[in-house]
């Protein structure tokens, strides 16, 4: 789709594009490779090459990075080695700003050391580098255009979400992350100069990208090719906008026009196609591809590997390293045997970065001030490191089922939801590359061992939570844990090796350092490898064998104890009314439920001391709080919810006409009595006032009048001189009325000074009042 | 008879342990010591105990997690439907219980409440509010531990830090530790706690607290909790600056300081008087309960055993003061509890009680619940009773005479190593040293071994392996492990 849409706007013969794609590939090298010290290739700094062997593997794989097999194709007839890292460019020109080419060209900002492309030296000639910025340029104006139409407008809230994304889902494998943006509790300065030393700077994006074009290229960075460097992330679209957003924040489009010159343009396009473009770039072309003069022994000392300083036509300022390791490797056809998978899986896994995140035989994983950004969705409470930190690639090659392991290399199936981290693609070719390479140096671990024998009840009972209650801290099958959150057991009879479970349960922390899962059994450990003393006894192996049989039929079985469903829970007032104090909706965090055998229930507030709730039928199930670990709120299961509005139905006004409090003031809870019926009487103070506060049903109920009597008592030693006036508001609600008002125990008839208000004058009593009303709805 | 068997006499009792050529006799184990008997409940109680007390009578009182309290009848017979009573319920999961003069005080999610049966009845009827100074947010993970008295009569609690959602933002004192004076003033103390599961006194009276790893608590401690102190957790130093906090604000605490950093760099940052290692001395500490029983529960006097939860143990510590700061020594004691072990108690006998519940997490046995009972046989294991700080090394008292010929440096191995305060989740032990050991001298009854230790490190947690040592009697120690933090070198 996006080729032919640029097709059809600027017209060009397929042709035109490989030039272009050339020079972008150029380019992006030197953005994203303005790397550590003075290296090109960073693995090239973790793998050392020794024998002449390892050189030949490292040099198999320049000679891929390098793209060499595109002209030098006699080297590689089964075409395993000549797949273009360049990008499509028919792809790309629709990504990048077109400024960006007589930048790029100028050799401007850049260290070109550090390019994989080659220097073309014919380019050294100003005018052709002229006549081909004009002809890249007006390719790329597509692009601009689109910009300048389509932009949207940046929202802060969409550069912060883009911003913590690109600081939790992986990207600090590779790149800085932006100054002062830290997990909580890291100290700067230090830290960060120490990162920024081995980041790769993004700045340069600001110039060479536009907005969609970013989006783009992060929803498909491989660009259809087979080899890519930068992997693909598991991104929404919405995603990959906000981290657009927030990459290219500091991005101000240049709006001036371009003026083309059309004779320019078309030499340059001349030149575009004579000089071998097409053989790296993958594109529509169908022009001539350059061929190498034939590779012989003395070609090792010339062309491409002659001395940088006097390299002629092509010039991929090879370091002593680099040609040392491509000529071994042009050697080992005729002389050297590379067929170590150990080396290779080094080699391999430097290449693609996997020890940046993963640890491998104690080796890798993030580095110390990386690793603080590793943040996981679950609370750490849950899971500590394992929650944060993808799994250690340890003897992955015997854990993980060769089937499935190149799509898990690939970030599909993945089985921790709780990491934000995100595995990342590199593509299928590579995923099934590093997958064979790592069962063949992991082959080893595969042992013979007892037979099998499990059965599926056993194990039921040994996953549930009369057993070994596994599913207190796993997922199974989708249904939540009763407790921590940790990876679901229903997909692990699918990948892993039934060897491996078995070793693994036996040892959890053998295998994972850091782990919180603890050895369920008893079977004596080395104190330093923390693997079994002695073989383990069969019994041991039968539930294992038999949680994995369970496992295995679970998606068809009985869920174990513990997860099926039982209405345990419900509380049912029987005969006399039942307080349960808990977290409640509409009542919040200090409620105390009474339920009654009359069906009628309320909650009391015990923070602002006040009726909050009442309600009619079911009263509550105590799940919420008896058995669900993440404390919910609970929720009354009745009908008809009353809600008593938070206005206090008495307060202290400094004037009679000051607003009245919209939440009780100066309450503190002192606690309830049960009264011989098992009624709860409330007690607390408001400030030289003691308060009992009782609420019980009416004594008759009948279907017209359901509810309930509460009965608000004060009373105080303070002289009535000596303390504010208290007044007395009408409840608005028509289920809340006043009956009885007694002060210092004489009936007294209700009146009101401010009828519009519905508010008494200042209720004279002397040291005691009491106020009854009649709740019902 | 080709091999060679030796028949000891320990206290009144025979073991047989081997030396040689494929034959061996069962070496003791802790249970040979300290059995459990395992008490089980009604049919259809869940006994998620979460506190314990006696009333004045000696009778004993538990408390469920799901909100109620029971007494437990021991003088009625084991098939009576009277030996449980439900006494008192409707309570927000009460995560400790203390009685003093006629009420039962506990700790509920929301506030502090004592209770009271005043018609006698049998069942509470009075439920006393005594304060709500902390904030709830709703979060799960906000337990509030305690109460537990002192003996100047301040009752004291601890609080959890609010770890994930909230429902409203009132999290005033998470991670605090705060006491309430006789007068009924709420104070908060100490700050900077994470999961502060147990707190008690010492037999000094001084208070202690245990923590749980997490984030800014590299593996569980015990702390000695005094007014002021910052223990590490920086989430609730929000609250430095309210109003009542005796705590001075250390300014920004950075993360990954080691602990000797931590503790020269960083104001006011206590550091604990025991470390216990992660996965060697459990992964989360819970109760802790100062051995008061003049002897009948063993040779432990004055010393501290604390709870374990997920590997469903006790542990002991022995505490000692340099330079005016607690340190000391951690030991394994006794492993095997159905499920993890939350709350401990002595009952009247001096037997300890362990209140035991593990819904949320998960811990070793076969149990999610119960409550069990640990009771000396009277026999005293081969144990290192005590260890102690010395200048140039240390001095390691046992419970019985060693044969001084397995006392060698080969036999004693002491490697030292600290941890990292940051804000991710536990610490590894950082910068191991093996310490080269001189045997300076053996006392006359063969109970304590001198040793010159070489460049002892102050803030590193020492641990022994003395596995290689035998009792005169040819026993190896029941648990030759040992874990000394060494705050300060006298």
């Amino acid at each position: 789709m996006l080729s032919l849409r640029f097709i059809k706007r600027a017209t060009f013969t397929k042709n035109d594009f490989l030039w272009f794609g050339c020079l972008l590939a150029w380019g992006l090298n030197l953005t994203f490779m303005k790397v550590q010290a003075e290296e090109r290739f960073s693995y090239l700094s973790e793998y050392s090459a020794r024998s002449e062997s390892e050189k030949a593997i490292l040099g198999e794989k320049l000679f891929q990075d390098l793209n060499c097999g595109q002209c030098h194709q006699e080297i590689d007839q089964k075409k395993i080695l000549s797949r273009s890292t360049a990008p499509n460019i028919l792809v790309r020109a629709l990504q990048l700003d077109p400024h960006y080419i007589s930048k790029f060209l100028e050799k401007k900002g850049s260290d070109w050391k550090l390019n994989r492309m080659p220097e073309i030296r014919a380019l050294d000639d100003p005018e052709k580098k002229e006549e081909l910025t004009h002809f890249l340029t007006e390719l790329f104006l597509p692009a601009h255009k689109t910009e300048k139409a389509e932009r949207p407008k940046a929202k802060l809230e969409k550069i912060e979400h883009g911003r913590t994304l690109f600081h939790t889902i992986g990207c600090l494998a590779c790149h800085s992350p932006e100054k002062g943006v830290q997990p909580e509790g890291v100290d700067s300065q230090v830290e960060l100069k120490k990162t920024l030393s081995t980041g790769r700077p993004l700045e340069i994006l600001n110039e060479k990208y536009t907005f969609n074009g970013l989006s783009d290229f992060l929803q498909n960075p491989d660009n259809n090719s087979a080899y890519f460097r930068m992997p693909k992330f598991p991104l929404s679209r919405s995603e990959s906008e906000a981290l657009a957003h927030y990459l290219l924040r500091d991005r101000t489009p240049t709006l001036k026009s371009f003026s083309i010159d059309r004779e320019k343009s078309k030499k340059g396009k001349e030149h575009f196609l004579n000089l071998g473009c097409q053989n790296c770039h993958l594109s529509p072309s169908q022009g001539p591809q350059l061929k190498s003069l034939p590779l012989s022994s003395q070609s090792l000392e010339r062309g491409c590997l002659s001395n940088p300083k006097t390299a002629k036509s092509f010039n991929f300022h090879l370091n002593p390293q680099e040609s040392e390791a491509l000529k071994a490797f042009l050697k080992s056809f005729t002389q050297v045997k590379a067929s170590d998978p150990k080396s290779k899986l080094r080699l391999e896994t430097a290449r693609l970065g996997c020890l940046k995140c993963h640890q491998r035989d104690g080796q890798g994983g993030p580095n110390e001030i990386i690793a603080s950004y590793f943040s996981s969705q679950a609370s750490e409470e849950d899971l500590g490191d394992e929650g944060r930190f993808p799994p250690p690639l340890t003897g992955v090659g015997a854990k993980i089922l060769p089937k499935v392991l190149p799509d898990i290399l690939q970030g599909k199936k993945t089985l921790r939801p709780y990491l934000k981290t995100r595995m990342p693609s590199f593509g299928n070719h590579d995923a099934k590359k590093l997958a064979s390479l790592f069962v063949q140096a992991d082959q080893h671990l595969l042992k013979p061992e007892p037979e099998r024998a499990g059965r599926n009840a056993r194990g039921r009972h040994l996953v549930g939570s009369k057993g070994m209650s596994c599913i207190t801290c796993h997922t199974l099958n989708g249904k939540k844990s009763l407790g921590i959150p940790g990876l679901d057991l229903g997909q692990l009879s699918d990948r892993l090796q039934p060897q491996w479970f078995r070793r693994f349960l036996v040892s959890p922390a053998a295998y994972r350092s850091q782990t919180r899962m603890p050895a369920f059994f008893d079977i004596e450990l080395d104190d330093k490898t923390l693997l079994p003393l002695k073989p383990i006894p069969t019994s041991v192996f039968r539930d294992l064998d038999s949680i994995w049989v369970y496992l295995m039929e679970s998606g068809h079985t009985r869920l174990p104890v513990g997860l099926e469903k039982t209405n345990a829970f419900e509380l049912e007032p029987k005969k006399k009314p039942i307080v349960f104090r808990t977290f409640l909706k509409g009542s919040g965090l200090h409620a105390i439920a009474v339920g009654h055998p009359e069906n009628i229930h309320y909650a009391f507030d015990a923070k602002n001391c006040r009726l909050a709730i009442a309600w009619k039928g079911k009263f509550l199930d105590a799940e919420a709080t008896w058995e669900d670990r993440f404390t919910p709120l609970s929720i009354p299961l009745g009908k008809k919810i009353l809600t008593v509005p938070m206005e206090p139905l008495l307060a202290k006004l400094p004037q009679p006409t000051s607003p009245w409090p919209s939440i009780p003031k100066g309450h503190k809870f002192k606690g309830y009595k049960i009264d011989k019926q098992g009624f709860p009487v409330f007690q607390y103070t408001w400030d030289e006032f003691t308060v009992s506060n009782s609420i019980k049903p009416l004594p008759s109920q009948s279907k017209k009048k359901q509810g309930f009597v509460q009965t608000i008592s004060l009373s105080t030693s303070v002289e009535r001189a000596k303390r504010p006036p208290i007044y007395l508001k009408e409840p608005q609600s028509p289920p809340i009325q006043i009956i009885e008002i007694l002060f210092d125990g004489l009936p007294v008839k209700g009146f009101y000074s401010d009828n519009k208000r519905r508010i008494t004058p200042p209720l004279s009593f002397e040291k005691r009042l009491s106020v009854k009303l009649e709740v019902t709805w | 008879m080709q091999y060679l068997l030796i028949l000891l006499l320990i206290l009144g009792t025979t073991f047989a342990q081997a030396q040689s050529d494929g034959f061996k006799i069962k070496l003791p184990t802790e249970a040979d010591y300290y059995p459990i008997e395992t008490i089980s409940g009604p049919k259809g109680l869940r006994l998620e105990v979460s506190g314990i007390t006696l009333d004045s009578q000696g009778q004993i009182y538990l408390a469920l997690r799901k909100g109620e309290i029971w007494i437990f009848d021991e003088k009625e017979p084991p098939s009576s439907k009277h030996r449980f009573r439900l006494f008192a319920e409707g309570l927000h999961e009460p995560l400790g219980l203390t009685f003093r003069d006629g009420w039962f005080y506990l700790t509920q999610r929301t506030e502090v409440t004592r209770i009271k049966d005043s018609d006698r009845d049998g069942k509470a009827d009075t439920y006393e509010c005594l304060g709500q100074p902390w904030g709830v947010t709703g979060n799960y993970h906000e337990y509030a531990y305690g109460p537990a008295f002192d003996h100047e009569g301040n009752l004291w609690v601890s609080l959890n830090q609010t770890l994930g959602k909230k429902v409203i933002n009132e999290d005033h004192w998470r991670g605090w530790s705060m006491k309430m004076t006789p007068n009924g003033e709420w104070l908060p103390v100490s700050t900077g706690l994470r999961s502060p599961c147990g707190i008690g006194e010492n037999s000094s009276g001084d208070i202690f607290i245990t923590d749980q790893q997490g984030n800014w608590i590299p593996t569980c401690s015990l702390q000695h909790l005094e007014p002021g102190d910052f223990h590490g957790h920086v989430s609730s130093l929000r609250d430095v600056s309210r109003q009542g906090s005796p705590v001075k604000d250390p300014g920004k605490v950075p993360s990954g300081l080691s602990i000797p950093q931590a503790h020269q760099k960083i104001k006011g940052f206590k550091r604990p008087a025991i470390w216990f290692p992660y996965r060697k001395m459990g992964q989360a500490a819970t109760d802790l309960l100062t051995d008061n029983t003049q002897g009948k529960f063993g040779p432990f006097k004055d010393q501290i055993f604390v709870g374990e939860f997920t590997l469903s143990q006790i542990n002991r510590v022995y505490l000692e003061k340099v330079k005016g700061v607690y340190q000391g020594a951690c030991f394994p004691f006794r492993k095997g509890f159905q499920s993890a072990v939350f709350r401990l108690e002595w009952d009247s006998k001096g037997n300890l009680l362990a209140g035991e519940t593990n819904r949320g997490w998960n811990s070793l046995g076969s149990q999610s619940y119960g409550f069990e009972r640990l009771k000396w046989t009277g026999k005293v294991p081969f144990e290192v009773l005590k260890i102690n700080a010395k200048s140039l090394g240390f001095r390691i008292t046992l419970t019985h005479g060693v044969n001084p010929e397995s006392v060698h440096p080969e036999s004693i191995q002491i490697e030292s190593y600290t941890y990292k305060l940051h804000s991710t989740y536990g610490s590894p032990e950082i910068d191991r040293k093996q310490h080269a050991v001189k045997v300076l001298k053996i006392s006359p009854d063969r109970k304590v071994i001198e040793l010159q230790v070489e460049n002892l490190r102050r803030s590193y947690v020492h641990e022994f392996n003395l596995s290689g040592i035998r009792s005169t009697t040819g026993l190896p120690l029941l648990h030759p492990k040992a874990y000394y933090t060494l705050n300060e070198i006298p």
